[in-house]
């Protein structure tokens, strides 16, 4: 029990954290930043998956194996996801098949996309 | 909690929880990749059109989204307080604190069951009623999305919540699980929320702004 109270005490400032994150992101979303609201929804995101993997998931206090597990998990994400948008993101003369469904949408000139292919 | 005896192809306890941990871990990591393939296909999708899928975010339910994000926190921080007071050998306390874990995820299950229902009555269902004069294609491909995630999200939960229950039972009734079961029913627990900690902002807090 004595050994306990540091931990249950560590457990509850972290959920604290978390909340005031929560809230600090929902409060964000309403701000006109542009593009950048996206990016401030990732990066607190990203910060409160790492209080959960750090503290409640105990990688704080785990093997540097675990940790090279955990960690190998995320890095082939990164990868999944870089090339997948190294493709997307760069593709301008050549789009997908399933762009002619969102050229439908009237914004720009208002031409009659959804028959064209 | 006396059988401090490990199986016996461990030399000892700490080994043992060492690989149970270590396989988890392996099975975390395809889980990773397997939510990331959704979320891969989301930002393909949304980069070629962030005006329509930003406007179809605007039809979620904010409120609610952030209720239940704060509804999984403090799950996952009861879950912690069990691992803690499970390891300590505080049986009752610790089925206490999985029982709170339990019935919060039932109350974000609850949660997003009626949000699904306000959905269904406003045609924003994909394949069942979806209202596609008004809303328009890219909402469409928003809301598939949108269902396909969080349903796969409820059926984790839901396997945790049975999970974390019959843990509960087990601890209540004085017969705590072997070591390292209470701790990998907690690391697969908290992994379910990291998950949510990524859907929340990309569903609910993309375009709120505009």
């Amino acid at each position: 029990m004595s050994a306990a109270r540091p931990a249950v005490g560590r457990i509850w400032r972290c959920w604290a954290a978390l909340v005031l994150l929560l809230a600090a992101t929902t409060g964000g979303a309403f701000l006109p930043l542009g593009r950048l609201n996206l990016f401030v929804a990732l990066a607190i995101a990203a910060a409160k998956a790492l209080l959960v993997l750090i503290v409640f998931m105990e990688l704080r206090r785990s093997s540097g194996l675990v940790r090279a597990f955990a960690a190998a998990g995320f890095f082939w994400l990164a990868i999944m996801l870089t090339l997948t948008s190294a493709d997307y993101l760069t593709r301008r003369d050549a789009p997908a098949a399933w762009d002619g469904a969102t050229d439908a949408r009237p914004p720009a000139g208002g031409g009659e996309g959804a028959g064209g292919q | 909690m006396a059988e401090a005896r490990p199986a016996f192809q461990y030399a000892a306890i700490a080994q043992q929880r060492e690989a149970a941990t270590l396989g988890m871990w392996a099975f975390l990591a395809t889980e990773i990749l397997f939510f990331g393939a959704l979320i891969a296909a989301y930002s393909a999708y949304r980069v070629s059109d962030p005006a329509g899928f930003a406007e179809a975010a605007r039809h979620t339910r904010i409120a609610l989204g952030a209720a239940n994000t704060f509804i999984l926190l403090t799950s996952s921080a009861f879950m912690a307080m069990a691992v803690e007071l499970g390891s300590a050998a505080r049986a009752r306390s610790a089925a206490l604190c999985l029982a709170a874990t339990a019935a919060l995820g039932l109350a974000f299950l609850g949660v997003k069951g009626w949000e699904y229902v306000l959905e269904y009555r406003e045609g924003l269902v994909p394949a069942l009623d979806f209202d596609l004069a008004r809303y328009g294609p890219t909402a469409e491909l928003f809301f598939l999305f949108y269902f396909f995630a969080t349903l796969l999200h409820a059926l984790h939960l839901a396997i945790g919540i049975g999970l974390t229950g019959t843990l509960a039972a087990r601890f209540a009734r004085g017969r705590g699980p072997r070591e390292p079961v209470l701790r990998l029913v907690g690391l697969y627990w908290h992994f379910v929320d990291v998950v949510w900690i990524f859907l929340f902002p990309l569903i609910y807090l993309v375009g709120r702004s505009g």
